[in-house]
């Protein structure tokens, strides 16, 4: 169930949820992955991969135990398409997500001058 | 390990480290303050004793590895360490043992680091977020998978491997590595000094890069910091040791060095009063003769001739410093049997002025004394009234007669002014003047209190300054400029290290 459009919005935009989304969309992939492949800090890695798990966008397919002993889960992206727009005088988004069609979330809190 | 130009770093602070029990030591300083340097000594230093691990942003430094041959050697290696780490830990996974690493079991207790990737695994941590890629620390990309910090993880593996015996880690800067994970720094340091300086007695030292003062300060065992503070119109590189947990702290400041891409701090309070200067073998450069002094020859390129040096005197300079330079500025003109007019900025001790020249002929040395008649031949008593009578040029040229040339006139300005009156140096430029026209040397020693300096130097051809910081004697050319250097005793004999 995604949460708030304003707060989906923020995690689209983000540059750092963006590369985690493009990273997992075709492939599932570690947290450690994500970090190795794009450079990202791993400590901004694990707080984006968990608010977009939170908004819906990324899911847990499977869990592996490390050599370590250490639980490793694997994200995988789950949009298909995610359009961002202004219509009437508002911002809407919209996701298309994989096997489950199309959503179109309430339009964002407009500003009044 | 060794290297033709080690440096010199604190005893105590080598001796800190070597002490019983584990002892974390920050590092810090601004941008080019040779921190790194310092921390790459400190591995060299204790390396025949302490294991190291170093981890460093600055692997890619060019300039390091020709100053640390073994560094690039060991950076690779860490970077395989770390792959064969990942390896070896499948393999004990599918082994249920430790096959590389020996049969005991871990002995570092991981409870801060474990609880620090816990945290971030949790998403609880991080800082504001940084635009655009960020490095990994040593330039590898290395997939552990379950591997949340694993620079860190190797540097408690190789803790553990070594154990009893003691490891220094290095971490090199701890602000990088903190920002390569996404977290405050002092959770690092907080992790490390805990688990592995505290409970599995190793010795780190974290490099970081800012000199200002910090929470971090209190974590630390020891702090040194480094500083390149403006001193007149230069730099003058210190280190300070603000705090050494546990350990006496002989000298809290130096001075030193980055000549030769080492750190070298130099000595304090250096005993002088066995040293000599003396002349090299070198030639002096057309239109110079020499100082008696092959270190400020080297520096100057000898004592012009035809014109006058100022010697400038700053508080605190040592009087056997002061003493020696001009034995060897007088004595190297006697040896050649060159004439030499000394007016002495001090009372000078007749009786003991052989043995300070070191048994030169002193035929063609003439002493200008106000004071009471001296029996001695190279005592000249003068009036003492009139400083144009007293250096009249006809009555010194006969006093020089059959002396070799060129002669040299060794004036001390404060003495002259005690003497004479403030305002002498119109008068003393007449002099000036005549001994110039002839070729001859004029070296005026004067210090910063006397009427006449600024003057004066405006005359001289060569002005420099002597003066003493932080308990180091420091040479600096004023006109023309140089680069402070500072007296160092090397074996026995006295140098002029540049202050780089």
């Amino acid at each position: 169930m995604v949460k708030g459009a304003l707060n989906l919005s923020r995690l689209l935009t983000d540059e750092y949820a963006g590369r985690i989304l493009s990273l997992t969309f075709s492939q599932a992939r570690s947290v450690q992955e994500i970090c190795a492949i794009s450079g990202i800090p791993i400590a901004v890695a694990y707080r984006r991969v968990a608010a977009l798990e939170a908004a819906g966008l990324l899911r847990c397919l499977r869990t592996e135990i490390a050599p370590s002993g250490k639980k490793c889960k694997y994200f995988i992206c789950q949009v298909q398409v995610a359009r961002l727009t202004f219509r009437e005088g508002s911002f809407e988004v919209e996701v298309e997500w994989k096997d489950q069609g199309r959503e179109e979330l309430a339009p964002m809190p407009s500003f009044r001058t | 390990m060794s290297h033709p130009n080690v440096g010199i770093l604190p005893q105590e602070i080598i001796d800190f480290l070597l002490s019983p029990g584990g002892h974390s030591l920050l590092v810090k300083g601004e941008a080019g303050t040779g921190k790194t340097t310092m921390a790459l000594q400190i591995i060299e230093a204790l390396s025949d004793q302490q294991p190291e691990y170093y981890l460093s942003s600055r692997v890619s430094d060019i300039a390091l590895y020709h100053q640390f041959p073994w560094l690039k050697e060991r950076v690779q290696r860490n970077q395989l360490m770390r792959a064969g780490m990942a390896f070896l830990r499948r393999s004990w996974a599918k082994e249920g043992a430790r096959r590389e690493l020996g049969e005991a079991e871990p002995q570092v207790d991981r409870r801060e680091l474990n609880r620090l990737e816990g945290q971030i695994e949790a998403g609880e941590l991080g800082l504001e977020e940084e635009e655009g890629e960020v490095v990994h620390p040593d330039g590898s990309i290395t997939v552990e998978i379950g591997s949340v910090l694993p620079e860190l993880e190797m540097a408690y593996d190789i803790v553990e491997s070594n154990l009893p015996r003691k490891t220094l880690v290095v971490l090199d800067s701890v602000e990088a590595l903190a920002e390569s994970y996404g977290i405050p720094a002092f959770r690092i340091v907080s992790a490390v000094q805990k688990d592995l300086v505290e409970r599995a007695d190793t010795n780190a030292v974290f490099v970081m890069e800012t000199a200002d003062h910090s929470h971090l300060d209190y974590l630390g065992d020891g702090i040194v910091v480094l500083r390149n503070p403006v001193q007149g119109n230069d730099r003058v590189r210190t280190m300070e040791i603000e705090k050494l947990r546990g350990s006496s702290i002989r000298n809290w400041r130096y001075l030193f060095t980055l000549e030769g891409g080492r750190v070298t701090v130099m000595g304090r309070d250096l005993a002088l009063g066995d040293v000599r200067l003396t002349r090299g073998d070198g030639l002096p450069l057309p239109g110079r003769g020499s100082f008696g002094w092959s270190e400020l020859d080297r520096v100057f390129g000898g004592v012009p001739t035809g014109s006058m040096t100022l010697m400038e005197i700053g508080p605190g300079m040592p009087l056997e410093m002061m003493e020696r330079l001009e034995d060897a500025m007088a004595g190297e003109p006697l040896r050649q049997g060159r004439g030499v007019l000394w007016y002495p900025q001090r009372t000078l001790d007749y009786g003991a002025l052989a043995e300070r020249l070191q048994g030169v002929p002193m035929e063609t040395l003439h002493v200008l004394d106000p004071g009471e008649a001296d029996p001695r031949p190279f005592v000249k008593k003068v009036e003492g009234e009139d400083l144009a009578s007293d250096l009249r040029w006809d009555s010194l040229r006969y006093m020089l007669k059959g002396a070799g040339a060129p002669y040299v006139s060794l004036l001390g300005l404060d003495m002259l002014e005690a003497v004479y009156g403030g305002n002498v140096v119109p008068k003393l430029l007449q002099h000036v003047d005549q001994m110039r026209r002839g070729g001859h040397i004029v070296v005026v020693e004067a210090t910063q209190g006397s009427a006449g300096l600024e003057a004066l130097s405006h005359q001289a051809r060569l002005h420099f300054r002597l003066e003493d910081i932080n308990g180091s004697v420091m040479v600096r050319g004023i006109k023309p400029s140089t680069l402070y250097h500072c007296l160092d005793i090397n074996e026995g004999v006295p140098l002029l290290r540049p202050m780089l």
